[in-house]
């Protein structure tokens, strides 16, 4: 601690100047200009022009500029004539018909619209100084159709969780009920049967033909492994072979996914699926065997390549290139 | 008070309704407001509180269309046909037989054609200011009809009027219930829909459910479909909530713990239990003893 204590004036004696000392130079700040971080051709090459004359012609606005969206036909204001007012709102019954992009670009169209309400109302408003509702009253409904978009958007959302927690109980058995179906269609009937085949495996599984819209998760996985066991028993009474091979397996079920993903992939037809079994036992003696843990992985990346594949027309992958 | 952007904005409006002037300065704030109006841009009539104005037919009486005559003014007597309605004044404009004043125009404002700075201007009038006109039949001359004058007309029962595309109510003459007046038909410019979509197009249907699995609509759009924050959500607790809501268990005091302690060790002391010999033993005393 300092001790601090008042002492004598003695202050003016110890701190005079004895003897004259040069003043330093005033200091002048260094000036570092930094480089430009960007070197353009501008830079090398700037000239001085003449001015461009203020002139209307010389302000040209150009047709596909993006604030032309809040304006109708090019137009300041459009006459209250020229403005729709007697179409009606959307009704929620119509909108519950339209797919989601469909009410998507619905609801952009609504959006432009009601900007360009907007902005003539305010001139309206502001600069003619006018009092009428005409642009409010169609803007108004408009914002109508829009809140009904959502709602729709919603009450669908709302639908399809029940639906999902609903047919938790009904699952198995429904499953069940269409594997009687299918396994009772005749040879005849094979090109009805495998459409509703599509239909169900994208109905209950998400396993969609189109490989880039699939989502591989357990359901996925799962509904693979049915529909390959459903392939094989369609076409066990008609091939002597594919028979043999399921007497063969555990449970007369194929349980890897590995092995059902081929049978799954291959063709309708029993010379294709026989096919596909002789593929399996021959890659059996090779050994590798998917681990349960490790099924969503593999399958993910064997749709993953053949999606590569498949965009690939110029490779001759016969087998493997045909949609499922 | 008004403000020019309440169209776009409640915010400012608010205040500003707040700032409206008391009863007893309305007056001087209409001469003010018309003062600070230049003539070609004062509407003529002043505008009537919110709460008053026009909203359905029925408050409107006369429609765009209709046939009127005039009760005041210069143009007294004379029939015209309404061709709007002015909201903010609950006012009507007529047709060139209307009452309308000559204002000077400043050149930025002149329409396409405009020649003189002077340009004529109908003025809205009130709706005591006109009386309805209609043909009715003559009983004088049968098969002929007379133009009248009705004093007034009341409002019974309701129609869907084609015309206009919704439900109106029937105008009838007052006291003369079997004489109805019918609505006058919009302007045909009025058919003009461009926003419109085709039936066909309308009515087609593009969705339909073929996944129990996969849901149509997207994730990213649940957050323009639903507001998460909405203050009608009822919320779900989760546990963290749930522990921050719960008080905590109060410790034991150390006398408490202390009696905890005793209670275990006097529950842990075994009973002694008789043997028969004991039993014999205490029924011989008992009985010696009530003997003796």
């Amino acid at each position: 601690m300092l001790a601090f204590k008042r002492g004598f004036h003695n202050t003016v004696n110890t701190a005079a100047r004895t003897r004259y000392t040069k003043p330093k130079p005033k200091h002048v700040p260094k000036v570092i200009a930094p480089p430009p971080s960007q070197v353009t051709h501008h830079y090398n090459n700037l000239k001085i022009t003449a001015p461009v004359p203020p002139v209307v012609q010389n302000i040209v606005c150009p047709d596909d500029h993006p604030l032309w969206q809040f304006f109708a036909d090019k137009k300041f204001m459009r006459s209250p004539s020229d403005v729709d007012s007697t179409s009606r709102a959307w009704s929620i019954p119509e909108l519950r018909r339209k797919s989601f992009d469909d009410l998507h670009s619905l609801w952009y169209i609504c959006l432009k619209e009601r900007n360009i309400l907007a902005r003539e109302n305010h001139l309206l408003r502001n600069i003619v100084n006018g009092n009428q509702g005409t642009f409010e009253d169609v803007s108004e409904k408009i914002r109508t159709t829009m809140w009904r978009i959502r709602h729709v958007l919603s009450e669908r959302d709302w639908a399809f969780k029940n639906a999902q927690l609903a047919f938790e109980n009904e699952r198995a058995n429904f499953i069940k009920e269409f594997e009687t179906d299918f396994l009772k269609m005749t040879q005849e009937e094979d090109e009805v049967a495998f459409e509703s085949l599509a239909r169900f495996q994208k109905s209950i599984f998400g396993i969609s033909e189109y490989l880039d819209e699939n989502v591989v998760d357990r359901t996925f996985v799962d509904g693979l492994k049915i529909v390959a066991n459903l392939k094989l028993q369609k076409f066990a009474p008609r091939e002597e072979a594919i028979r043999k091979f399921i007497d063969a397996l555990e449970n007369n079920r194929l349980d890897d996914v590995g092995e059902a993903f081929v049978i799954f992939t291959a063709e309708n037809g029993a010379k294709d699926v026989k096919d596909a079994c002789d593929a399996v036992l021959d890659l059996r003696d090779s050994n590798n065997k998917i681990a349960r843990i490790d099924e969503i992985n593999t399958v993910s990346q064997y749709i993953k390549s053949l999606a590569e594949v498949q965009k690939q027309p110029e490779v001759e992958n016969e087998n493997e290139s045909q949609t499922f | 008070m008004s403000s020019r952007y309440e169209h776009l904005t409640k915010i400012s409006s608010r205040i500003l309704e707040r700032l409206n002037p008391p009863k007893s300065m309305k007056q001087r704030s209409e001469k003010l407001r018309k003062l600070s109006l230049p003539e070609f841009l004062s509407v003529g009539v002043s505008p009537v509180e919110k709460s008053e104005m026009y909203k359905t037919e029925k408050d409107w009486k006369f429609l765009p269309g209709d046939r009127v005559v005039l009760l005041k003014g210069s143009k007294k007597g004379s029939i015209c046909y309404i061709k709007s309605q002015e909201r903010s004044s609950n006012g009507y404009i007529l047709d060139d037989n209307g009452p309308s004043k000559s204002v000077p125009i400043p050149k930025e404002f002149w329409v396409a054609g405009q020649k003189s700075h002077m340009l004529n201007v109908p003025v809205p009038v009130k709706q005591s200011e006109i009386k309805l006109v209609a043909d009715i039949d003559d009983p004088a001359n049968p098969g002929a009809t007379k133009t009248v004058a009705v004093r007034d007309v009341v409002f019974k029962g309701n129609y869907y009027d084609e015309n206009y595309k919704k439900v109106l109510p029937y105008r009838q003459v007052s006291g003369m219930p079997d004489l109805i007046i019918p609505w006058p038909k919009p302007e045909a410019s009025k058919t003009n829909s461009s926003l419109g979509t085709s039936p066909e197009v309308a009515r087609e249907q593009t969705f339909w459910v073929d996944s129990i699995v996969k849901n149509t609509i997207p994730v990213n759009a649940f957050l323009t479909i639903r507001n998460p924050y909405s203050k009608y959500r009822r919320g779900t607790l989760t546990s963290k909530d749930i522990a921050r809501l719960v008080a905590p268990k109060m410790p034991l005091t150390e006398s408490k713990k202390e009696y905890i302690r005793d209670r275990q060790k006097l529950s842990q002391i075994r009973r002694p239990k008789l043997t028969d010999a004991e039993k014999e033993q205490i029924g011989e005393t008992i009985l010696k003893h009530i003997s003796s």
